[in-house]
């Protein structure tokens, strides 16, 4: 069991792996460009917690 | 002494765009559900880009920002923004994905069960067990100690065993009812509303 479990976790997340980017997340890459070096910090409580 | 060297945009760009086959599958094992875990990772790759002058070149990008993604989760999950669930069409999703034949574990029965795990748990065994980080870089990231996260991936993987070897599962991955109910149970109790 030992083995399938760790044989099904690791197929499980390399299943993700081989999928496509979704188009929301293409986009949102596209837009940091137009962002770029006036970011708001909204995101800097969740860095280095 | 010389200050942490930053990466320029478009290298931390790159570097951030191949985190994110693992930032989902990361956040779908934590969450369960495609959608959430694909808002998880549109709101880390905002977090990550807003903070990137606190990246340190030559450290690891995916490392970073599963920190990120895993806090905005958990902080999350405080507010109710998220919730862990277990969602029936990603099953069915990963089912019909390519797998190697001789995986005879069903993935689905895998996803429902990492639900049942509580979400330290859970994370440990996805970091380790899943996405192959070592228990020191896992500790790292979930921000406990190595001997805290050998223990918590030790649980797991005897939790997850008996779930699976014994099919039980309990509302807080079928999202349906309140009683923990077998494999067997619901067989029986199929067979009984079809013959009473």
């Amino acid at each position: 069991m030992q083995q399938r479990l760790g044989l099904g976790l690791k197929n499980m997340y390399l299943n993700v792996l081989d999928e496509p980017l979704p188009d929301d997340i293409l986009a949102l890459l596209d837009q940091l460009d137009v962002d770029d070096e006036d970011d708001a910090d909204s995101g800097r409580s969740d860095v280095n917690e | 002494m010389n200050r942490p060297q930053a990466l320029p945009p478009s290298q931390f760009k790159q570097q951030l765009t191949e985190a994110i086959p693992h930032l989902r599958a990361f956040g779908r094992s934590l969450s369960g559900d495609r959608d959430v875990a694909d808002d998880l990772v549109q709101d880390t790759l905002l977090k990550a880009w807003a903070a990137r002058d606190r990246f340190i070149a030559g450290t690891s990008m995916r490392a970073w920002t599963f920190v990120i993604l895993r806090n905005t989760f958990f902080s999350s999950m405080r507010r109710k923004k998220f919730s862990a669930n277990y969602d029936e069409l990603v099953a069915e999703r990963i089912l019909s994905a390519p797998a190697p034949q001789q995986d005879p574990l069903h993935l689905a029965d895998l996803q429902r069960g990492l639900m049942e795990l509580s979400d330290d748990q859970r994370e440990a065994i996805i970091l380790v067990g899943a996405g192959g980080y070592s228990y020191e870089e896992a500790a790292e990231i979930a921000n406990c100690a190595v001997g805290t996260m050998k223990s918590r991936v030790s649980r797991a993987r005897k939790a997850l065993e008996t779930i699976l070897e014994e099919g039980r599962f309990t509302s807080a991955s079928d999202g349906h009812g309140d009683m923990t109910t077998t494999a067997l149970e619901n067989i029986i109790g199929a067979v009984e509303k079809i013959a009473p």
